[in-house]
């Protein structure tokens, strides 16, 4: 699989917390790395905003990794399906570690509309809800370097109650289990990166992170949820092994399961 | 203007002193070729910043950019003149700041040359309540609802301080649909106001100042513009009050009249248009260049120019169409990005109209290119007729105002 190609070199850590060092192997040939603290390539569609292709490569030391969304990619499935090789070479991208992420971590999305079955994302034309299946169709015609698993985040506002944190994690669990039984199963899904999405509340966080241990899943990451709350890091940092944070934009963090 | 006999000069100083002369002029133009069945040129044209092919279809930059696209980029694509608006860059961000920025070249960072438009056009199309006097054009500013006079020293001015390589007259504008004795005022009060710029201009070794032909679309009326302007000693001179919306049959006539009786030496600017049909018709009319807002602002909206017409990329027809927008293009975005991309990218991002304004001045750029070659090569009258071949889908869709028009310079289209 080539998540298993990554590696993550530590360099230097400080008060057994903050780290610094490169994440290598990255990519189809794994010939990208990405240091750490770093940050991806956030896009519209796979264009950086406002920007051309020409104008963006004027810019120098680029991230080596590019962010695209879900859910502004999602109406033009059938595109995407008819194209066959891929939205990398579809937006005539350069050579880049693609990364999907199911919502636009910029901006907020309505709430509401999650269910046991069904996230949903908003394109230009509306709703789109999708199910384990179509998100790991969506996934296959996209062909992405790294994606997000489906999960349910919308746990952010502090009025979320213990019961809805709870149900957060259970969904986001199942869905995980099955998206991996399609990765597993697919020849196509094995060159991709799973990640493997927390919900946002600490306490929540720990034991969806426990249930990832118990279950021994086969995971290549852990993204955590859109808030900046402090007391993420003295919860992550008791996630004994070689754990990584990697600012995605400075909303999500990327926290490597090691296996 | 003779240069100044000495006593006792042979005529060969006298030669040196009018080349001399003409080596500091901050314009030449050097005629490459002439068209033997049409009036078409190709040149060069010499300006401070560098030489400029013609015929040249200038962008416009009203603000001081070309809307979405870097001076750089601009640059790639090859443009070496580009415009820029002084009633928006007299009101925003005004003369004194830009001249600290050194100039408007020095405020866009474009190294190659820029020309000005007076103002005039602008007071006369944006702004509702603008009252003409000999003086100038009163008006109220948008930006700031003070009360304001362009005058033609006012104009000048503005233009020194953006220090433009080439600067308009204040011209006093008048609408090509309007008939009567408004049409013929406005055509002498541009004569005088033409002196006034004379006058006025602090950079004549610098600036180039064109003359503005008016009169409408009386014959009488542009002929005595033609006689009287030509008198002055300006180094080039524009055709103006034409592209507004008047009968294209009137329109090319006028166009034709005009460069009957400018002096071949000195280029002919054909202001406002931008359309390729009425471009290639313009240069077998004899002029050289051309400036219009058409192709950057059509992109913005989706529509990209292509030699068989424009190509809608927002269309549903396009969603699933990997092709490039032009296949024989080679601008930045064809090279790069399907029509599919493109498509969608407009539902995402503001980039997808950078993208077209990118392929449109290419096209407008390339477009003139392949004009000059064929005039340059012997070959303009064949160039004509594929063009329009592949532009329209038969001969019966030919406008009739071209085909008119053509004819009239020994151009029959079949």
């Amino acid at each position: 699989m080539a998540g298993s190609r990554m590696q993550l070199e530590l360099s230097r850590v400080v008060q057994g917390r903050s780290r610094l060092g490169v994440l290598k192997g990255l990519g189809r040939t794994g010939q990208h790395s990405l240091e750490i603290p770093g940050c991806l390539l956030y896009t519209h569609f796979g264009t950086v905003p406002h920007l051309t292709q020409d104008t963006l490569h004027t810019l120098i030391s680029l991230p080596s990794v590019t962010q695209i969304t879900l859910s502004h990619i999602a109406e033009h499935q059938e595109v995407l399906e008819e194209f066959k090789d891929g939205f990398r070479k579809f937006a005539g991208l350069h050579d880049t570690v693609l990364y999907c992420s199911l919502h636009d971590p910029a901006t907020h999305s309505p709430t509401g509309y999650t269910t046991n079955k069904t996230v949903s994302v908003w394109g230009s034309g509306g709703r789109i809800e999708l199910t384990v299946a179509k998100f790991m169709a969506f996934q296959k015609t996209v062909q992405p370097d790294w994606y997000q698993s489906m999960c349910d985040g919308e746990t952010w506002q502090n009025s979320a109650s213990r019961k809805r944190v709870r149900k957060s994690v259970d969904r986001t669990l199942a869905h995980l289990d099955e998206c991996l039984l399609v990765h597993q199963k697919s020849k196509v899904h094995s060159e991709h990166t799973l990640y493997q999405p927390l919900s946002t509340l600490a306490s929540a966080s720990e034991s969806c992170i426990a249930q990832t241990h118990k279950t021994k899943i086969d995971v290549s990451a852990v993204v955590t949820g859109a808030a900046v709350h402090l007391y993420y890091s003295w919860k992550l940092s008791e996630i004994r092994m070689n754990s990584l944070s990697v600012g995605i934009y400075t909303i999500s963090r990327c926290v490597m399961v090691q296996h | 203007m003779a240069a100044p006999i000495e006593c006792g000069a042979n005529t060969e100083t006298i030669e040196n002193n009018m080349s001399l002369k003409k080596a500091l002029s901050p314009l030449s133009l050097r005629i490459v070729a002439e068209c033997p069945v049409t009036k078409a040129r190709a040149c060069d044209l010499i300006l401070p910043h560098s030489t400029v092919s013609t015929p040249v279809f200038m962008p416009v930059g009203t603000q001081g950019t070309l809307k979405g696209i870097t001076v750089d980029q601009l640059e790639d694509l090859g443009c070496r003149i580009c415009l820029g608006n002084t009633y928006h860059l007299g009101m925003r961000p005004g003369p004194d700041l830009i001249e600290k920025a050194n100039g408007l070249h020095g405020f866009m960072n474009w190294k190659r040359n820029l020309l000005t438009d007076s103002g005039g056009f602008q007071m006369v199309s944006l702004v509702e309540l603008s009252e003409v006097t000999e003086e100038g054009v009163k008006f109220r500013s948008p930006y700031d609802g003070k009360e304001i006079l362009l005058s033609p020293e006012k104009s000048i001015s503005i233009q020194n301080s953006l220090g433009s390589d080439i600067m308009m007259q204040l011209d006093d504008v008048v609408s090509s649909t309007v008939t009567g004795p408004r049409v013929e005022e406005a055509m002498h009060r541009s004569v005088r106001w033409l002196d006034r710029c004379i006058a006025a201009n602090k950079n004549r070794d610098k600036q180039n100042l064109f003359a503005i032909i008016q009169g409408g679309l009386n014959a009488e009326l542009r002929k005595a513009c033609l006689d009287e302007m030509t008198k002055r000693d300006v180094p080039g001179f524009a055709i103006g009050g034409l592209s507004g919306g008047e009968e294209k049959d009137d329109f090319w006539r006028m166009v034709t009249l005009s460069t009957d009786h400018l002096p071949r030496e000195k280029p002919r600017y054909l202001m406002g248009v931008g359309y390729a049909v009425d471009l290639v018709v313009c240069v077998a009319l004899g002029c050289d260049m051309f400036d219009c807002v058409f192709p950057t602002r059509t992109a913005r909206f989706g529509s990209a120019l292509v030699p068989w017409g424009t190509l809608q990329v927002k269309h549903k027809q396009y969603a699933k169409d990997f092709q490039p927008i032009d296949p024989d293009c080679q601008c930045p975005t064809c090279k790069k990005h399907s029509r599919a991309y493109l498509h969608a990218l407009f539902k995402s991002d503001t980039a997808a109209m950078h993208h077209i304004t990118i392929h449109n001045i290419a096209y407008q750029l390339t477009l003139m290119r392949s004009v000059r070659e064929s005039i340059v090569e012997g070959r303009f009258p064949e160039f004509i007729r594929t063009f329009m071949k592949r532009l329209f889908p038969s001969g019966d869709q030919y406008p009739s105002w071209a085909v008119d028009a053509l004819a009239s310079v020994n151009v029959t289209l079949d």
